[in-house]
């Protein structure tokens, strides 16, 4: 029985299910979980990616399935850009919908969707920028030798109290990877007049370097303590005069002291320099030895002469819009004296220079690091296990492919901090811990391997087997003497064992129980349930041949492994404890790496890997294609700017059939289709805008985004000349900005900066670092400016890309070209839904539709 | 004893249904419905799947569509089963057979001559368009010139810009067309001995990249997962010289399985002596036929079904390449590609007729998936692999193609076009209008009915014709046709007043008649504006009452085209394949007819 039923609404369900994937958008980890039953708890998924979240939703409606198999081919293709995918198809039916509302006829809709969406792609892959295709030879030199880890636990200065939203993202935006001009670098505060900088004042950069530093460190500890107490500080600030400063420093003192001690005990955990254990150790009264009015003419000076290379500003920016200044020349002057004073008590410590001397290291990190970084859009955890598994991948292969990231060998172990997540020279696979005898007899020796593809028991046959021929054995008389005995086939596996002297087997299912203490007692590591990629590369690596059958093994078919190690992870005691299975690395001939994730949960186990792999597919996308995106909303700014520019009538394709009358008037409805695409990228950027928590209502933030498209539009050629120019040039111009705003009175400087400051922690609009009624004229330029680069630039510095390319991208905030795909495969869909008009269901009759 | 129970049958229930049932009549009008918003290259898609869920099918063809459904309704079954066997014939065309069988059913039901002379009519009117069609003076039919690349380019776009499922702007529209064309001149044999048979294309689909990724391999093509570049690289293929120094690579087919599970036992109980294993009997039996194999310098082994590990592992040491799992759909390939015979049976001896011959074999990977690509001198198959974003278009992109190259096989037999875009069906309408009138009392003398009837159905006949040309769009516009050439022309929805060159379209429907030549229309499709009289309908504009002198034919215009050897004017006529359009034509009408001389449906439960 047919019965077709009319879809009016495949565009609102189009637009129902994309809207559940409107929250993940943005730099902020948000979680979703999904409940299969009430009664059933183990049954509820946590997911954060759209590819999880739209498989894992039972969707009935054909539609919704369309939209999942759109998702899942991207994610398959691209590993990467599914959110965007799946929210801009949403926008996209949204817009669709109001042109047929408005009376565009569907054929004209459809032509100019494409039509739009194919320009907007034109346009962005302009302002492309090419990776360097030196970067893995750059990549092979400068590779930081520190574990990924203690970048984290080392961050240079910090300002944690301008993240946006949950505290564990906090420590990834201090990287600082500049080349000579370090941003976090305030030494230029006491380089100018070094009569003045006594051996208090290098401890007053000291300590403030050290304690924001510690203060970074502590972010996933303490965040929300010293968050509310540097926030109460700072709203407590007004325009005081310098001789209020007691007091203040009183209370932020006394909000210190409260995080000392867990500094202190976070600082010997997570990174190597003791010292600064006892840098973390203030004691909130002491003055500095100079007077609050010397160092008050100190700053002014310095914050007025014109240096180059030394005025950049700290500016912690998050990945989309979030640019908060934390330096404190920037804010309230008398905080930032304030500031300073408090922190600089006592604490000298003589680890400055060897801070500097890793500052200095930092700077000179390869371009690849920096590209990871671009790309880590929040997730600059996963992005670092990522980006040194890609330098191993592009120092093996000097290019990089699919098939080597599907080589990348993931373990999962939870129960464990993420902080001893790493990459493993080897293969790390689990074992039972019941085999710690065997591992350790078979530590650094050369050891056979025989790779196993199925199970090892008896029973077990090969795939496509259905029956086996059933012969029912006949004995006649007593003949048990003279038929020879046939071997069992536990003789014939462990015959095989000893032949050919194998030390690990690895099976791809399971192992029987017999097979597991004859190999035990022949000192024999067995490893089951392996995914088969993994087979695969231990079988390249180490000279096996896949078997399916142990008992069909011959020599040929037996690899070798160089070693077998237990791995252990950074907390020694928590191998021992592990429990039934530990991690054994297994290092092979040719060169392999695994990557051991780890975390306390294991819900939160999946979202970490899953981010793990996005993270590389976006590096891979990028090294592949060898171009990226500037981002921060960069692509969709120029989107919504080209199509708002293009009249209908002055598009110079018509490639629509002559004969059709459409042809005639297509100029008419693409005026209306345009701008329709417009107010869905607009949409887009306003989710991302409203989900990092900066705006309080969406009304905010869409004045800001109109703001910022008229303020781009003005200053058009003062943008192209700051992209095109080198970062000095750049950073002159903020300079002046500096210039001017210090040059204003006191009291409107306080007022501001006020303003600026209750909006930045208020949650108000945040990321204006001028306030917005612009009195001053010369405010204005510079604010453009500032938008443009508030826009691109969302990680702690601003770095020229490669020397010796003449464009610069302002900023480390990046996109894969994957971006571009998904819009045209989200314009594809909504193309195809809008085309279709009924739904044919076989089945039993339905008496509410019509039957055929 | 046994006994032998048969399954209890229940007691028939017969329902008698008249044709004229309104639960018909509802069927007939959705099914007619449903056909006419899927007609054209602006059509709807349908979205078919199972109540209980299930895989969904997108599409707007016909043959996916009657394939995918399953009807219930006994005089829309008749009508589906007819177009498909036009479709299983032909590939195109079943949506206008579908669609105007449907109109003629349902308008001549409502109308007020009974059943069977309405039938009678049809059938005469039939005739009338068939020998028009036939004739050599048919205006709107064109000889097509095999070898002129640009008219079979234009075929072939013809057949692909019609279906709304693929979501082809023009560009893609050409590179697609291009790469139809170019597959099919491929699959001509070079050396045809005795009769041409053309064989078929192989198509491989492949998801997440542009339509501009697609292209044509020499060859067959499949996917094999674990047959990597380095699985390859470990065991090649043995390779044997042939008289007159060329090398070859000889294939064993096999269709049968080879897993060790072999379907040529018998199902029964078998006692052995305990020394003797069934498993290892078979797997020594299985040894001895790859010995052969090896014996007989075989280089590569395919088989349908599974092959035995350990069989896999005794061939790769001796060079033989083993690929299992080929399924039904690539053995065919492989069959024609190699030239081999496939074995059915592990107990007989292996001939040397049944071995194939391959020139080379090599891996391609393509969107991370690891391909086989087996190539062969002597044969003419090759493999077109067809990429689209949208996994639906994709589906649809294949079994289009596969219509386009039928479509193309069809004009090599018989090279005939006609104007398409509804050209022909208001062409034709006008004819029949202008012939019913001038052989009015030889008809009425022959089918035995009143002149009202005659007229009332003829007109009937003539609407249900316009009805389908105005089926091809579906955003609104205004159809009308010029009183010279009797051609479609489509006008924005405000310019139903306005002559084609005032509303701004340039050319009618199909291409052929620009709008400067024409200076009057008349809006087509309704039945007031036909007067049971008068031939030829009053319209707006000027008045052109001298027909005959202006007629363009589209054998003029392509010979003129072909003369002026300007590419853009052809390049945008619409063309339907004569063949195809004939048969559907015939299907169509003949289905009618026999569904308006049924009276009565009879259902019976069992």
């Amino acid at each position: 029985m047919v019965t077709p039923s009319g879809i009016p609404n495949g565009l609102d369900v189009l637009m129902t299910v994309a809207s559940c994937a409107q929250s993940l958008l943005g730099p902020q980890r948000t979680l979703k979980c999904i409940i299969e039953d009430d009664s059933d708890p183990e049954g509820s998924v946590l997911v954060s990616t759209a590819t999880d979240l739209l498989s894992n939703l039972n969707i009935d409606h054909p539609v919704g399935q369309l939209l999942n198999s759109a998702c899942q081919s991207h994610h398959r293709t691209y590993g990467t850009g599914s959110k965007t995918l799946v929210c801009m198809v949403g926008f996209l039916a949204r817009a669709a919908r109001h042109c047929i509302h408005m009376g565009v006829p569907v054929s004209a809709v459809c032509h100019c969707l494409e039509e739009g969406v194919r320009m907007c792609c034109e346009e962005v892959e302009k302002t492309a920028v090419e990776v360097d295709k030196e970067i893995h030879q750059k990549s092979t030199n400068d590779v930081i030798q520190n574990s990924g880890l203690e970048v984290y636990t080392n961050p240079s200065l910090v300002a944690p109290v301008v993240k946006i939203a949950s505290t564990s993202v906090t420590v990834d935006h201090q990287e600082c990877s500049n080349e000579s001009d370090d941003v976090d670098d305030i030494s230029w505060y006491f380089d100018s007049q070094p009569e003045t900088i006594t051996p208090s004042s290098n401890a007053h950069n000291d300590t403030l370097q050290v304690q924001l530093k510690n203060v970074g460190t502590t972010i996933t500890e303490d965040a929300d303590s010293l968050q509310k107490s540097v926030e109460g500080k700072i709203q407590e600030s007004n325009p005081l005069p310098p001789d209020d400063d007691d007091e203040e420093e009183d209370e932020f003192a006394a909000c210190f002291e409260d995080n000392l001690p867990s500094q202190s005990s976070s600082n010997a955990g997570s990174h190597d320099k003791t010292t600064h254990k006892e840098s973390a150790v203030t004691e909130p009264s002491k003055k500095p030895d100079m007077t609050q009015e010397g160092f008050e003419r100190l700053l002014r000076s310095k914050l007025e002469e014109r240096s180059s290379r030394n005025t950049r500003k700290l500016q912690i920016r998050s990945r989309h819009l979030g640019l908060v200044d934390f330096l404190p020349s920037e804010t309230n002057p008398s905080l930032q004296l304030e500031d300073l004073d408090f922190l600089s008590v006592s604490k000298k410590t003589d680890n400055y220079p060897k801070e500097s001397e890793f500052l200095q290291a930092k700077e000179g990190s390869s371009a690849l690091t920096r590209l990871s970084q671009g790309l880590s859009h929040g997730r600059c955890f996963e992005m670092q296990l990522a980006c040194e598994v890609t330098q191993q991948i592009l120092e093996e292969r000097q290019e990089i492919s699919l098939v080597d990231i599907i080589h990348t060998n993931t373990c999962l172990v939870s129960g464990v901090g993420h902080k001893h997540s790493c990459v493993a020279d080897g293969i790390v696979v689990k074992v039972g811990a019941d085999q710690l005898a065997s591992i350790v007899q078979g530590k650094n020796k050369q050891q056979n391997i025989l790779v196993i593809d199925g199970d090892i028991t008896e029973n077990f046959c090969h795939r496509g087997y259905k029956k086996a021929l059933e012969v029912s054995s006949i004995v006649y008389g007593a003949r048990y003497g003279t038929h020879k005995v046939t071997k069992s086939w536990l003789e014939r596996v462990q015959e095989v064992i000893v032949n050919y002297d194998i030390g690990l087997l690895i099976a791809k299912g399971i192992v029987d129980q017999d097979v597991m203490e004859v190999c035990m007692s022949m000192n024999c590591v067995v490893v089951q349930q392996v995914k088969y990629s993994t087979l695969q590369t231990l079988a390249d690596a180490t000279g096996a041949i896949i078997q399916t059958y142990v008992h069909n093994a011959t020599s040929h078919d037996v690899g070798t492994v160089t070693s077998l190690e237990l791995l252990e992870l950074e907390d020694h005691t928590s191998q021992s404890t592990k429990g039934p299975l530990v991690l054994i690395k297994i290092v092979t001939p040719e060169r392999t790496w695994s990557v051991v994730l780890c975390s306390l949960t294991k819900a939160e186990l999946h979202d970490v890997e899953q981010h793990f792999w996005i993270c590389i597919n976006r590096l891979k996308n990028a090294l592949s294609e060898g171009k990226v995106l500037p981002g921060g909303g960069s692509p969709e700014l120029t989107c919504i700017r080209c199509l708002r520019d293009t009249t209908g009538a002055d598009f110079p394709r018509v490639s629509l059939h002559q004969s059709t009358w459409l042809s005639s008037c297509i100029h008419q409805f693409r005026i209306v289709v345009f701008s329709s695409l417009a107010e869905s990228f607009e949409q887009y950027l306003l989710s991302v805008m409203v989900n990092s928590g900066r705006f309080s209502s969406p009304h905010h933030a869409r004045a800001e985004l109109e703001s910022l498209l008229e303020g781009k539009q003005e200053s058009n050629i003062s943008l192209e000349r700051v992209l095109d120019q080198k970062q000095t040039l750049k950073t002159a111009s903020i300079v002046d900005d500096y210039k001017v705003l210090v040059g204003v009175n006191q009291s409107t400087e306080h007022q501001m900066s006020k303003k600026r400051d209750s909006s930045l922690f208020g949650g108000k609009v945040g990321t204006h670092i001028f306030p917005r009624p612009v009195e001053e004229g010369k405010l204005e330029t510079s604010r453009q400016e500032k938008s443009r680069t508030e826009m691109q630039q969302s990680s702690v510095c601003c770095g020229s890309w490669t020397e010796d390319s003449g464009r610069c991208i302002d900023g480390e905030v990046l996109d894969c070209m994957c971006k571009l795909a998904a819009w045209r495969s989200a314009a594809s869909l909504v193309q195809l839904v809008l085309r279709t008009d009924t739904e044919i269901i076989n089945g039993p009759k339905d008496d509410s539709y019509q039957v055929l | 004893m046994s006994r032998v129970i048969p399954s209890p049958k229940q007691q028939s229930s017969i329902v008698n249904q008249s044709l004229k049932d309104p639960k018909n009549a509802q069927a007939i009008s959705t099914f007619r419905a449903l056909v006419q918003s899927c007609y054209g290259p602006t059509g709807r898609l349908k979205m078919i799947h199972n109540a209980s869920g299930g895989h969904v099918t997108t599409t707007s063809t016909s043959q996916t569509l009657f394939r995918t459904m399953s009807v219930s309704n006994p005089v829309v079954k008749l009508i589906v089963s007819a177009v498909q066997s036009h479709t299983n014939q032909f590939s195109d065309g079943g949506l206008f057979a579908a669609l105007l069988c449907s109109l003629l059913v349902e308008s001549c039901l409502a109308l007020l001559v009974p059943q069977q002379a309405a039938a009678k009519i049809n059938e005469e009117v039939l005739h009338i368009c068939l020998e028009y069609l036939q004739s050599e003076n048919c205006l709107c039919k064109a000889s097509l010139n095999v070898g002129d690349a640009t008219m079979m380019l234009a075929l072939v776009r013809s057949v692909l810009g019609s279906k709304p499922a693929l979501m082809l702007n023009l560009d893609d529209l050409n590179f697609l067309s291009r790469l139809v064309l170019q597959a099919f001149l491929k699959s001509i044999p070079d050396t045809p001995s005795g009769t041409l048979s053309l064989s078929d294309i192989e198509y491989i689909c492949v998801e997440g990249c542009s339509i501009n990724n697609s292209r044509l391999e020499e060859g067959v093509l499949f996917e094999t997962p674990k047959i990597t570049k380095q699985y390859l690289a470990k065991v090649k293929p043995r390779k044997v010289h042939l008289q007159g120094g060329t090398e070859t690579i000889k294939v064993a087919l096999f269709n049968t399985s080879l897993s060790g599970d072999s379907d040529e036992f018998i199902d029964t109980a078998y006692e052995a002596d305990v020394s003797i294993s069934g498993d290892e009997s078979v797997l020594r039996h299985l040894m001895q036929v790859a010995a052969h194999l090896v014996q007989l310098q075989v280089g590569v082994l395919a088989c349908q079904k599974v092959v035995h590990p350990g069989v896999q592992k005794y061939l790769a040491e001796n060079a033989v390449l083993t690929v299992d799992r080929l399924g039904s759909l690539h053995i065919v390939a492989v069959q024609r590609l190699t030239g081999a015979t496939a074995i059915g049976t592990l107990h007989a001896t292996i001939n040397e007729d049944s071995i194939g011959h391959l020139q080379s074999v090599s891996t391609v990977q393509i969107q991370q998936k690891n391909y086989l690509h087996l190539q062969s001198s002597t044969s003419a198959v090759t493999t077109l692999v067809l990429c689209n974003r949208n996994e639906a278009a994709l589906q649809e992109m294949k079994d289009v193609c596969i219509t386009a190259h039928h479509v193309l096989c069809q004009t090599l037999r018989s090279p005939l076009v006609l104007c398409g875009g509804g050209c022909t069906e208001t062409h034709l309408a006008a004819h029949l209008r202008t012939q019913v009138t001038m052989k009015e009392e030889t008809l009425l003398a022959k089918l035995g009915c009143s002149k009202a009837q005659l007229y009332t159905t003829a007109n009937n006949f003539a609407r249900c014709l316009e009805q389908v040309a105005i089926a091809l769009e579906h955003d609104g516009g205004c159809h009308v046709s010029d009183p010279v050439n009797h051609h479609h022309w489509l006008l924005p929805p405000w310019a139903s007043t306005m002559v084609p060159a005032e509303a701004g379209v340039k050319t009618c429907a199909c291409g052929m008649v620009k709008s400067d030549e024409i200076d009057s229309c008349s809006l087509i499709g309704h039945l007031s504006n036909q007067s049971l009289t008068s031939s030829v309908p009053e319209g707006h504009g000027k008045h052109d009452d001298d027909k005959g002198n202006c007629s363009l034919s589209l054998t003029g215009y392509m010979d003129q085209a072909a003369h002026n050897g300007v590419e853009s004017s052809t390049s945008n006529v619409v063309l339907d394949s004569f063949p195809v359009k004939l048969n559907a034509f015939v299907i169509a009408v003949e289905t009618a007819d026999m569904i308006l001389t049924v009276n009565r449906t009879i259902f019976d439960k069992n």
